[in-house]
């Protein structure tokens, strides 16, 4: 081993002629250090737990095995088998997957687009506590001897209160919606940064890849969480409450869950694989020296495959019965998947025929993906096909298909991704040597572990059974899979060292270790904690390699803009979201509790509600309701101007549809109008397996329901008005309307009996959703309204109020949607 | 209203299906003012001549026939009308209207009505309503596809949400009526049965082929708009410098 030199890493330069701009961007030291929202402190926080979720999900995994070692063993016994199973999974998908891709995306994403921070760092933080006190509900469930064992997917009725009393699915349901939280806001934060701040000159088709696959990563999240989250929030309230939307006595279906939760999961096999793939994407042109074969057929395909996505939940379904003449069709669709995937996993092998590459750690993993990857692939084409699928189905053969898409299409390229970017994280590079130790233990076990399940599951050994029987072929494969996942867990201990070791043991990191092409490694590591002293202009997607200039100046000193900030404030470049052209000054939040403080107030909700106190849940609900209107509470800047270095005179927070805002509020009805649409789902689906329940428990009612229409479409009008002048009383309007509306929805449904049938409950459900949406424009116009009397805000300072006009107009087209849905029943023009 | 006999006659059955071409002479007149106003007003040939004789061939094959008997036909119809002979036309006399997001709003409601029960039924009571439904799904989709179009360069934003919702509502009808319990259509109970179909099955066919062939329409036209804009706009490439 290389013996460190006595030099340790410096986080810099830190320029004495820029004190202001320096000390704007300082990262407060000791404890105050959680009070950051620097995109890369916060990237650091997702990363690092993320690991830590990693490594007990991957030792509850090790539990399992050891149980399946021999034939009936007595290590767990039947109980504890399933809770350890159960967390395993859920651990694994939810708090380790997709948190730690979306970790390396906040940390990644600004400095390779030329970003100082992303545009909502408190709103990353933000999310960083809610997955953090998500996680901690559910990991809490050990403590209280409630781990969740229904299996991660969670299928009703088992895990309804009749089957599954006590709290574990409680556990399970509410920490995971409160640690979603945060995956859809890191989505939205992504999705704006993306498009709103990157380098001069960097139109779309010139973003570095990784780009382009998280920005479709994150729309897929806007649409693919909600289905999961309305989902749970049904089972939720079902356990609490007793609305019968699973009950099919009473109109329900438990195959509703189902759908939604595979409306979610089918996605979330995606919304995996594509980071991991964005990493590969980028880090196989370095080591060839070549850019990416394909990039623009790469693209189309990422984007083919987050609309294909949602199309094909069914196939996780081939054995609930589905109407058999679609099967076919089911199965052809699963297999049209492979033409997007098959492009990109061609756009690789291109890439890497064109030059012989440097076999380094990374690329070993690399390789180890490909191969990995592409047999998943090919036992996925077996499954797609419904008569194989029914043979295979629950055994053994689907346990193994899904570890090699999931571990080999994310967890080597994430491994390969750690050894090549962890010299940005720490300054030193991690061991070659124990790099390829650990691959090729990784390597080996997962083979070992995992190829031989495919036997056991052909052999007709069932998922997810604590012991089996001697003698029935099973005992040698099984005894086998474990001595390999022992092999494959001392890989990842091999890494984990490493990665820990290597702070004090791995030499320090030249500037540019691997020799890439994009611009996060413009800076010697540790890279200033502001990014960049001046934003460069880019003419390519490999600026490092094109622009030489780059790298043969100090970093400090290159040419761009934004150079210093006098004033003290944080800020970066806004750019027009397809030409990369400046567009903006996109003022960024210093350091602040506010986001931490809000997390723990809802964290503070979701549990009490955990607990059945539900006094506590409103206070921290309220608390949180603060919180929110604390953190917007500052004063708008737009209209300033700044002069910039080289592209003359920017404005501040500029008031126009392409602003950062606007586009974040876009993403976020993304949201909102998933969520309905699940719910709609929800309700049309019950209407249809059920339709004799339609009108059993009353009919709404149609005149408050036309009042309700009436009330949100005036509500848009205002607030479209209200666009061009801004006034308070517009604002009151607004908030008078939408508060009617709400109000004339809830006595629309009154009349219906929510806990008669499923379809009544869901119709409640839908109801209160809408009202949600009402709540928020009623509080967001009141903030508006008061932050207008108290003088806070100048004339042409209309940023709320532009992006206030798409959430009206969207939430009055759920209520039109809702009106319809509520009136069908009794309209004989639609029998 | 007894004696009504729709538009593209009664429900035939499968022997003599391939003899039912309609030949209706204001379908053929409404066809030939088509392609006029197509041979005069397009931009390109091609295009407009492929387009063209799809709708022909929608309208005038014994399809017309078929979807008389079977749901899923109508079904398969509508989706070759609005996303292959739609995307076409516009490509070849693209129409001025609204932005993206409006258009596919009417046409997720146009799209909606037509297939639910009520005016489902009426388009088999009254010729005007038959048309009413064709001429508004093609008018609606031809204007969907034209802003698309138009705007895929300037505001992709636009054009990603208008696709994903067009997209998103046809996934949601589809499954219902894959996983409805009960068939939607009084007019296909006994039509489907010369075909071995329940009616049932008949819809879920229907489901089946909106779900799967319209998502893989969708995609196709999800990835040409991708390759459209990348071949628009390539940026340079560089390679490594030689150390």
């Amino acid at each position: 081993m290389i013996d460190a030199t006595a030099d340790r890493p410096r986080q810099g330069p830190v320029l004495e002629e820029l004190r202001t701009y320096e000390e704007a961007w300082a990262t407060p030291p000791g404890w105050r250090r959680l009070s950051s929202v620097s995109h890369r402190v916060v990237g650091q926080r997702f990363i690092v737990t993320g690991l830590v979720f990693f490594l007990i999900a991957g030792f509850l995994a090790l539990l399992v095995r050891t149980q399946l070692i021999v034939p009936e063993n007595t290590f767990l016994d039947a109980e504890t088998y399933n809770q350890v199973f159960t967390m395993h999974g859920t651990l694994m998908m939810f708090l380790f997957a997709i948190p730690i891709l979306e970790g390396f995306g906040v940390y990644l994403l600004p400095l390779m687009l030329g970003a100082r921070d992303l545009v909502f760092p408190r709103l990353g933080a933000f999310g960083y506590w809610c997955y953090l006190f998500g996680g901690l509900i559910v990991l809490a469930s050990f403590v209280f001897d409630a781990a969740p064992d229904g299996g991660w997917f969670m299928y009703t009725p088992l895990s309804t209160k009749e089957f599954t009393p006590g709290l574990s699915a409680d556990f399970w349901l509410i920490g995971i919606t409160f640690a979603e939280i945060a995956s859809v806001t890191a989505a939205v934060e992504l999705i704006a940064a993306i498009l709103c701040t990157r380098a001069p000159g960097m139109s779309l088709t010139k973003m570095p890849i990784f780009a382009w696959y998280m920005l479709v990563t994150a729309f897929m999240i806007t649409v693919g969480f909600p289905p999961l989250i309305v989902g749970s929030i049904l089972l939720e309230v079902e356990r609490l409450i007793g609305l019968p939307f699973f009950d099919p006595a009473l109109g329900g279906d438990p195959l509703l869950w189902q759908h939604l939760f595979w409306l979610f999961g089918h996605p979330e096999v995606y919304i995996i694989f594509l980071p991991a793939a964005g990493m590969v994407a980028t880090m196989l042109p370095t080591f060839v020296g070549k850019p990416l074969f394909g990039y623009g057929y790469a693209v189309a395909a990422v984007v083919t495959m987050g609309f294909i996505s949602f199309g094909l939940w069914a196939h996780h379904m081939f054995a609930t019965g589905l109407p058999t003449i679609t099967l076919t069709l089911f199965s052809a669709a699963s297999t049209i998947v492979t033409i997007p995937t098959g492009v990109q996993i061609f756009c690789f092998i291109l890439t890497l025929a064109q030059k012989r590459p440097r076999l380094t750690v990374p690329m070993h993993f690399i390789l180890g993906f490909l191969f990995i990857f592409v047999i998943g692939g090919l036992t996925g084409v077996m499954l797609a096909a419904v008569p194989f699928n029914w043979q295979a189905h629950d055994s053994y053969f689907v346990v193994a298909h899904l570890h090699y898409v999931l571990i080999g299409g994310m967890v080597f390229p994430l491994i390969g991704a750690f050894y090549y970017w962890t010299p940005h994280f720490t300054g030193r590079m991690m061991s070659e040597r124990l790099g390829k130790w650990a691959f090729w233990l990784m390597f080996s076990g997962f083979h070992i572990t995992f190829f031989l399940m495919h036997i056991t599951g052909l052999r007709g050994m069932p998922r997810r059974i604590s012991t089996y029987p001697a003698g029935i072929g099973w005992d040698r494969l099984n005894l086998l899979s474990t001595i390999g996942s022992y092999i494959l867990a001392a890989g990842v201990v091999v890494f984990v060292w490493d990665f820990i070791a290597h702070r004090w043991r791995g030499p320090l990191a030249p500037r540019n270790p691997w020799k890439a092409g994009t611009l996060e490694w413009l800076y010697p590591p540790i890279a200033p904690g502001h990014n960049f002293h001046a934003i460069p202009r880019v003419h390519s997607r490999e600026p490092l390699w094109d622009q030489p200039d780059l790298l043969e100046n100090e970093a400090h000193e290159t040419r761009g803009l934004l150079r210093d900030a006098p004033h003290g404030r944080r800020e970066t470049v806004g750019c027009h979201p397809l030409s990369g052209e400046p567009l903006q000054i996109v003022r960024l939040p210093h350091p602040t509790w506010i986001p931490l403080l809000t997390a723990f107030a809802v964290a503070v909700s979701f549990s009490a509600v955990l607990a059945s106190l539900y006094d506590i849940a409103a206070a921290g609900a309220v608390a949180a309701l603060f919180g929110f209107a604390a953190w917007a509470w500052e004063p708008s800047e737009t209209g300033q101007t700044i002069t910039t270095n080289d592209e003359g005179t920017l404005p501040v927070d500029v008031a126009s549809r392409l602003g950062h805002t606007h586009i974040a509020i876009i993403g976020t009805l993304m949201i909102m109008v998933a969520l309905f649409a699940s719910v709609l789902f929800a309700v049309m689906f019950l209407w249809n397996v059920q339709p004799e329940f339609t009108r059993l428990a009353g009919d709404p009612d149609l005149f408050w329901t036309s009042i309700a229409v009436a009330c949100g479409l005036g509500m848009s009008l205002v607030a479209w008005l209200a666009r061009s002048a801004p006034m308070a009383v517009l604002d009151l309007a607004v908030a008078l309307l939408a508060g009617v509306a709400g109000w004339a929805l809830y006595q629309a449904v009154l009349p219906t009996d929510p806990m008669a049938t499923a379809l009544a409950a869901t119709l409640w459900v839908m109801a209160g959703f809408i009202g949600t949406q009402q709540f928020v424009l009623l509080y967001w116009s009141l903030f508006l309204a008061l932050r207008k009397v108290s003088g806070q805000v100048a004339a042409g300072q209309i940023v709320p109020e532009i992006n206030r006009v798409p959430y009206a107009l969207v939430t009055a087209g759920m209520l039109i949607a809702a009106a319809v849905v509520l009136a069908a029943p009794q309209l004989e023009v639609l029998k | 209203m007894d004696s009504y006999i729709p538009f593209c006659g009664t429900p035939p059955v499968p022997t003599e299906l391939w003899t039912r071409w309609q030949f209706d002479p204001v379908l053929l007149a409404g066809l030939a003012a088509l392609g006029a106003v197509l041979a005069f007003k397009a931009r390109s040939r091609t295009p407009a001549l492929v387009g063209w004789s799809l709708v022909v061939l929608l309208f005038v094959s014994p399809l017309c026939a078929a979807s008389m008997a079977l749901f899923s036909a109508r079904v398969a119809q509508h989706l070759l009308l609005t996303l292959v002979a739609a995307p076409v036309l516009a490509r070849a006399m693209p129409l001025r209207g609204p932005d993206v997001l409006p258009v596919a709003c009417v046409f997720t409601a146009l799209f909606w009505v037509w297939h639910v029960p009520g005016p489902y039924a009426a388009t088999l009571q009254s010729d005007l309503v038959y048309w009413l439904m064709h001429l508004s799904l093609l008018g609606a989709a031809w204007l969907l596809w034209s802003s698309v179009l138009s705007a895929v360069a300037s505001r992709p934003d636009t054009v990603v949400l208008g696709i994903a919702l067009s997209a998103a509502q046809m996934s949601l009808l589809s499954a219902l009526l894959v996983f409805a319990r009960d068939p939607w259509h009084g007019w296909h109970m006994l039509s489907t049965v010369p075909y071995g179909l329940s009616p049932l099955a008949d819809q879920q066919l229907a489901g089946g082929i909106m779900w799967v062939a319209g998502g893989a329409l969708m995609l196709v036209a999800v990835a040409a708009l991708v390759r459209l804009v990348f071949r628009a706009q390539d940026g340079p490439h560089y390679s490594a410098p030689s150390a």
